[in-house]
């Protein structure tokens, strides 16, 4: 599994910065002030890398032996 | 929908400028942090995509069975997605299609000699200097003078000063590449009095300017050339293609947000007023 997550190997590590400027543009659509801005973007970007990161448990746990 | 605390201005000219360049409207109607952010976030991310696809990803063609519909996606992001529609809707059909010998060709040229009958191999740099004329078998090819010098060479000396370089393969004018290849023939002179002229074969490549290879599109026509450009662009780059299809992707979708933003203003701030602290929990 983690040979997976080399940084050399590994194109899915392009999903951070990716995840940083969705969470940060959507977060910017939703409210005005820097503050909250920032605020609301590190709780989008904590909950979506969650969720993908479990779903990367799932997958590796189902494809284990494979 | 929050209209009442925050001056939009004129919401249809912020509106068009946030498409033109992503951040601009925001600038406009003074709100500097979100401006500064859409304009660093959304053209970080379109720009980061088109370096990885090598500037290959954004282009667009609507002719049946060849539709670009991921180019939709990136339209919205403004001035950067635009000169893809210029180049495939502007340029004519012979710029965009490979071995047309219609226009002269000069420029800085640089590229390889290789001469198989005397084993010579030399790196060459210097200027062309072509016009179209008639080739061989009555087809039409581009003829004239290159000007080079060496690089490297496993030859003892090389000369290339003669007017009979011809183009025999020439890649499109209009390509999403930096690099406009070509092969041909020519001939060079070597300093041995026995051997004197030798006849080779030439590869190498002029500098496109941008407004030939930004945007412009892939050719995806196996009848002209096989593998296709498209094909070619997918195996150089490999699953660097398709990154780059998607953050330029996400970039366009993202700056509908942003357009919507200065349009309209942000969506939740009349609910939860800014910066105020909630109250506290009230004892029961």
């Amino acid at each position: 599994m983690w040979n997976l997550l080399a940084p050399d190997a590994n194109k899915m590590w392009l999903l951070l910065p990716l995840v940083v400027v969705v969470s940060l543009v959507y977060s910017a659509s939703r409210y005005e002030h820097p503050r909250r801005i920032l605020h609301k973007s590190a709780r989008l970007f904590l909950t979506i890398i969650g969720f993908m990161a479990i779903v990367f448990g799932v997958l590796t746990f189902l494809s284990h032996g494979l | 929908m929050s209209t009442t605390k925050i001056n939009l201005k004129n919401p249809y000219f912020a509106a068009f400028l946030a498409y033109l360049v992503p951040g601009l409207g925001h600038f406009y109607q003074g709100r500097i942090f979100k401006g500064t952010l859409y304009f660093v976030c959304i053209l970080g991310t379109f720009f980061f995509g088109m370096h990885l696809g090598d500037g290959k990803v954004v282009y667009a063609d609507w002719r049946e069975g060849k539709r670009t519909w991921v180019y939709i996606g990136q339209f919205p992001v403004g001035l950067p997605a635009l000169p893809a529609l210029a180049q495939s809707k502007l340029r004519s059909n012979q710029a965009l299609l490979p071995n047309k010998f219609e226009s002269p060709l000069v420029g800085g040229f640089r590229g390889r000699f290789e001469s198989d009958a005397h084993g010579i191999q030399a790196d060459i740099v210097g200027q062309i200097d072509l016009q179209p004329a008639a080739g061989d078998f009555g087809q039409r090819s581009l003829k004239g003078n290159l000007v080079a010098g060496l690089l490297t060479t496993n030859a003892e000396s090389l000369r290339f000063d003669a007017d009979d370089f011809e183009i025999q393969e020439l890649d499109p004018q209009v390509a999403p590449d930096s690099r406009r290849w070509m092969t041909g023939r020519m001939s060079a002179v070597l300093d041995n009095p026995k051997t004197g002229r030798v006849n080779g074969r030439v590869s190498g490549y002029v500098l496109r300017s941008v407004f030939d290879s930004y945007g412009a599109p892939l050719l995806d026509e196996s009848e002209i050339r096989r593998p296709t450009d498209l094909d070619r662009a997918h195996d150089q780059l490999g699953g660097r293609f398709e990154l780059g299809v998607v953050f330029t992707f996400i970039a366009g979708l993202l700056n509908v947000l942003a357009i919507y933003d200065a349009f309209q203003g942000p969506a939740y701030e009349d609910q939860e007023p800014p910066d105020t602290p909630r109250p506290a929990a009230q004892a029961t």
